[in-house]
């Protein structure tokens, strides 16, 4: 018992607690905030099976749930979309898999993330669906059209999750439009933190 | 040095028979609850902590002089890990074990009371890389343990005691020093149970 009044003591001293705050803002155009509950985890995903989309998106659910230290988000891949809380498809063509390129970002596609609210508008209607586009009006590499897909993937995935805002810090955050960093960044991982514990003002779509 | 393989086949050829004679085996089956692993503060103070599981030890006693007997404690529990929001609300995180490996020392107290101490190494061992364990679990950590076994007549006769035990440690891990956490935290942990006499008495 000794032992246990001892170890009350020493635990009486805390650890700082580091900072969380949200570098960029969450909420969608009205102030509404959306967060997946914990009743609805993990959340699934679907690619379609073209080109290497299902290895994009498992990537991307993969660098948002190491965001999170506490259980607050995880994602699972489905083969089938009608099962699926977010759907991920190719815009128009399919580009070729190689290496993602090392070199500066570049702006070789894009993406849109849609989620529609009910009649009630208090709750997402159904399945948010994303699209990844590859832009054509210059020729890029395999390389560095992989490179964008990858980012764009990951960022769209961000919205999937909640963060209905860009970031105005493009040069850092994955959330900054176009994003032109590989992974979320400290400023992302506050942020979606914060939406994560923040109580929502939208319902997720029913299954 | 070379009177060292010398000393150890003495033990061997002569000693030996007579430590196992004398050796003690012991097993002990509790409750486990673990104070607070990690706070934090993300719009609103949460706590994580692992549910009240069961834990499992066994240990051998081998006789020193006088009254003491060393000690050598292996020890597993499991859990759920949970986290606990300002509003009530848990959940759960990952399925997470823990080992330890001690050695200490023992004594008779009273003729129904024993107790011990024992200072060894601990290691948490998640079901999944996932949230605070996703960079791993920050590696083998030292703890101290103590603890008092009671043997009323009535248990003694079916060589069983009621044992009651604490132990201390501090707890960080990659994922949360990474995120800003620069201090550990000390953890006790608590568990009462039954311990059984596997192999000689009391």
């Amino acid at each position: 018992m000794l032992l246990a009044l001892a170890g009350c003591a020493l635990a009486c001293v805390e650890p700082m607690v580091p900072d969380h705050a949200p570098t960029y803002a969450f909420t969608d155009a009205f102030g509404d905030v959306f967060h997946w509950p914990a009743n609805r985890l993990p959340v699934r995903f679907y690619a379609e099976p073209r080109g290497n989309l299902p290895a994009l998106v498992a990537a991307a659910v993969d660098a948002w749930q190491r965001q999170f230290l506490y259980g607050e988000f995880s994602g699972t891949m489905v083969n089938d979309s009608s099962t699926a809380d977010v759907i991920v498809r190719w815009g128009d063509s399919v580009p070729p898999d190689a290496p993602p390129d090392n070199g500066p970002p570049v702006r070789a596609c894009g993406g849109v993330t849609q989620g529609v609210l009910d009649s009630s508008g208090a709750a997402i209607a159904g399945p948010f669906e994303t699209q990844i586009q590859i832009l054509t009006g210059t020729v890029y590499t395999a390389g560095q059209v992989q490179a964008c897909v990858a980012r764009t993937t990951i960022h769209e995935m961000g919205h999937a999750l909640g963060l209905f805002q860009e970031s105005p810090d493009t040069l850092q955050d994955i959330m900054g439009a176009p994003p032109r960093v590989d992974q979320p960044s400290d400023g992302d991982r506050r942020t979606v933190e914060a939406l994560y514990h923040t109580p929502p003002t939208l319902g997720p779509p029913p299954r | 040095m070379r009177r060292l393989p010398a000393l150890v086949l003495t033990l061997v050829a002569g000693g030996a028979p007579a430590v196992a004679a004398q050796l003690l085996l012991h097993a002990s089956l509790s409750a486990r609850y673990s104070s607070t692993l990690v706070h934090d503060s993300i719009v609103t103070p949460l706590d994580v902590r692992p549910a009240i599981g069961p834990a499992l030890a066994l240990s051998a006693d081998l006789p020193l002089s006088g009254p003491w007997q060393l000690e050598l404690l292996t020890d597993v529990g499991t859990s759920s890990l949970e986290r606990h929001d300002s509003d009530g609300s848990t959940t759960a995180i990952t399925r997470l074990w823990t080992l330890g490996l001690a050695v200490g020392l023992r004594r008779q107290l009273h003729p129904w009371l024993a107790g011990r101490f024992a200072i060894g190494a601990l290691n948490y061992l998640p079901a999944h890389s996932v949230g605070l364990f996703s960079d791993g679990s920050g590696g083998v950590m030292p703890y101290g343990t103590l603890a008092f076994d009671a043997a009323p007549a009535a248990l003694a006769h079916h060589q069983l005691a009621v044992e009651v035990a604490g132990d201390l440690h501090k707890f960080l891990t990659p994922a949360l020093r990474s995120i800003g956490f620069t201090d550990s935290r000390v953890v006790y942990r608590i568990s009462a149970g039954v311990r059984v006499d596997l192999l000689g008495k009391r």
